[in-house]
């Protein structure tokens, strides 16, 4: 009692909005239309809907990687920066992840089809015949979502960057390690837990992705399976739709209980979204 | 519908199900079983020029007669019509069901049988009402070309949409949208007439779209199919006639091929157990009788579902009504309505399958 029941009005929130929502979407993928595992028999027997699955996972897996190479630079950069630079790189981190996902696809897709600005200016100046493929395929939905996550893999990044102390580079050194040297065996290792927080979730919302394959993938083979569900949604078959649900979920929990051995999923959050140390 | 609308699907389920377990835990439920003398009706309206001249055209002249405001509600999906019937959280009095809810035994328990004593369909064009539906205008898919790709040549038929050797370039097609229009364009192309559509061969027209598989763009809402085409991204696609002609008029170097379109009705329909229901019968009459139904076609090319009443004469060669003489299909016509409605699961695993091997 006492401060616990400044908790009470979140919690009360997150089990009416959260937890009974969710609660009740597992229970219908067992029992919509009827009781029993059939939901899962069909998905499993669909092959566009399997096909989603191993899309949506693959995809957001060369994404976490991508963000991870960029994101680890950018946020060394950053580090390293003097500090009005650096509060300049951090900005242009921020400031886009503010506008509208939507409104930054829409202009992605300006920028990507074959029409588009980067095309059209090929053409012009002869450097090639034909439109390059840039959008409707796989780079154009792996590219959009890299922009669309890049920040969760950079703030915790630099998050943890900023908290080490770079004495125990010059100690390194001192000791004889060249600088390459001193960053891998000293710098990366200590900086590990903001990348495994970072790829942690870009990873796990990533499988969530719905606008940027719908409008820059080719929405045939590269479907992703929130696209797949939503022609069944649309249709209100929600216990379908329901058991999709459940298993994308169990996909996000199994790969957090794999993360749970690499580091303490609090941290993760806090590393996310708490800012500095 | 786009992407948004789905995920708002998403959003306003979830909030309409918290709602209900709210109103049943504090016991604070609006009674809906009682007389109600309406004062406001919501209808859809999704804005935009449509929007505006649906408003001037059948909202306040409708208010101006009865004193009945008229609210512009959400464009709400099939799935999203029966969770609202099954919460009984009645948001919108007068929706779009697809031609499939629309029919028995699909909209049973969702819509309001339309009261046809209400409601004059003897005027109305064939096609155009349903047990639990009935149209308001008359929309069509139809063959949109780029006139600037062929060298002069005109893709007249749907057979032309699946020569890429004759007329190269991408193909939009509203995968997302009506998949049924897709596949009756597809057997059309492959000498299938429209009269002998059913019992319908998904798999030839599957067989038929994969001809030209890799130069299919799919499209999930109209803007978006206007959008390439006008844009150059695709040299042809299935369009919503009306986007086309909208096109050509301000001056995009596009035309219209009207052989083999796919007519609709657009229907509209009323939620089951809507405490307005009696009302919405009467928007309902009142928007498809003979005085009325013709005049939005002064402010938007569409085509009045009532065949008494006259179309804005100046715009006739843009209705789909007007080229009813050249081969088309009927999409919300009894039997095929009747044929989709009963088979949709199976069209859209088969479909689902296809597009994504």
């Amino acid at each position: 009692m006492g401060w616990g029941l400044l908790a009470l009005p979140a919690t009360l929130f997150m089990a009416l909005f959260f937890v009974w929502p969710l609660g009740e979407m597992i229970v219908r993928s067992f029992s919509d239309p009827t009781l029993g595992l059939d939901n899962y028999v069909r998905f499993w027997q669909s092959a566009a809907g399997v096909r989603s699955l191993l899309e949506t996972l693959g995809t957001s897996a060369l994404v976490t990687l991508i963000c991870a190479l960029v994101g680890y630079a950018y946020a060394y950069a950053i580090r390293f920066a003097s500090p009005r630079l650096a509060t300049v790189l951090l900005i242009a981190v921020i400031f886009p992840a503010g506008v509208n996902v939507l409104v930054r696809t829409f202009a992605l897709q300006v920028v990507l089809r074959d029409t588009g600005i980067i095309n059209d200016l090929l053409l012009k100046v002869h450097l090639v015949s034909q439109p390059l493929p840039l959008i409707r395929d796989e780079f154009a939905v792996v590219l959009g979502m890299t922009c669309m996550l890049l920040p969760y893999m950079v703030l915790p990044l630099y998050s943890v960057m900023r908290g080490l102390d770079t004495e125990y580079l010059r100690a390194a050194e001192s000791l004889g390690a060249r600088p390459a040297v001193a960053f891998l065996r000293v710098f990366l290792p200590l900086s590990l837990p903001g990348l495994y927080a970072g790829g942690l979730i870009v990873f796990v919302a990533g499988l969530g992705f719905y606008v940027v394959p719908q409008l820059l993938g080719d929405n045939a083979g590269g479907r992703f399976l929130s696209q797949y569900t939503a022609d069944y949604m649309a249709n209100a078959e929600w216990g379908y739709g329901s058991a999709i649900g459940t298993i994308l979920l169990l996909v996000a929990l199994v790969f957090l209980a794999a993360a749970a051995r690499f580091l303490r999923v609090g941290e993760v959050i806090r590393l996310a979204f708490g800012g500095a140390r | 519908m786009s992407g948004a609308q789905r995920l708002g699907g998403f959003v306003a389920l979830v909030v309409a199900m918290a709602a209900t377990a709210c109103g049943g835990g504090g016991g604070g439920s609006p009674a809906v079983s009682q007389t109600v003398t309406t004062t406001s009706l919501v209808v859809v309206n999704t804005g935009g020029d449509w929007g505006a001249c649906q408003r001037k055209s059948f909202f306040d002249p409708f208010t101006a007669k009865t004193g009945i405001k008229i609210v512009d509600g959400p464009f709400l999906t099939d799935g999203q019509i029966k969770a609202m019937v099954q919460t009984k959280q009645y948001n919108v009095d007068v929706v779009y069901p697809s031609a499939n809810l629309a029919i028995p035994p699909a909209g049973t328990g969702a819509l309001e049988p339309i009261d046809y004593s209400v409601v004059n369909k003897s005027q109305l064009a064939s096609g155009t009402y349903t047990t639990y539906g009935t149209s308001l205008d008359i929309y069509s898919w139809a063959l949109g070309y780029r006139t600037d790709k062929f060298g002069g040549q005109v893709p007249n038929t749907w057979a032309d949409f699946f020569n890429t050797q004759k007329f190269p370039g991408k193909r939009a097609l509203p995968g997302d949208n009506d998949v049924p229009a897709v596949l009756y364009a597809a057997l059309l192309a492959d000498g299938v007439t429209p009269d002998h559509l059913l019992p319908l061969d998904v798999n030839r027209a599957l067989k038929k779209l994969s001809t030209i598989k890799n130069d299919i763009v799919w499209y999930a809402t109209g803007s978006q199919g206007q959008d390439l085409l006008s844009s150059g991204e695709v040299a042809m696609g299935e369009e919503y006639a009306n986007r086309v002609t909208s096109l050509r008029d301000a001056g995009s170097p596009v035309n219209i091929s009207w052989n083999g379109q796919v007519v609709a009705g657009d229907l509209l329909g009323v939620p089951k157990g809507d405490p307005n229901a009696k009302a919405a019968m009467e928007f309902i009459a009142f928007a498809t009788s003979k005085d009325v139904n013709g005049t939005f076609s002064y402010c938007a090319a569409g085509a009045p579902s009532n065949v008494k009443s006259v179309p804005n004469p100046q715009i006739a060669d843009e209705l789909p009504t007007t080229h009813l003489n050249q081969p088309h299909v009927v999409e919300t016509s009894q039997a095929l309505s009747v044929y989709v409605a009963a088979h949709l699961d199976a069209i859209q695993s088969s479909f689902s399958n296809w597009r994504s091997s």
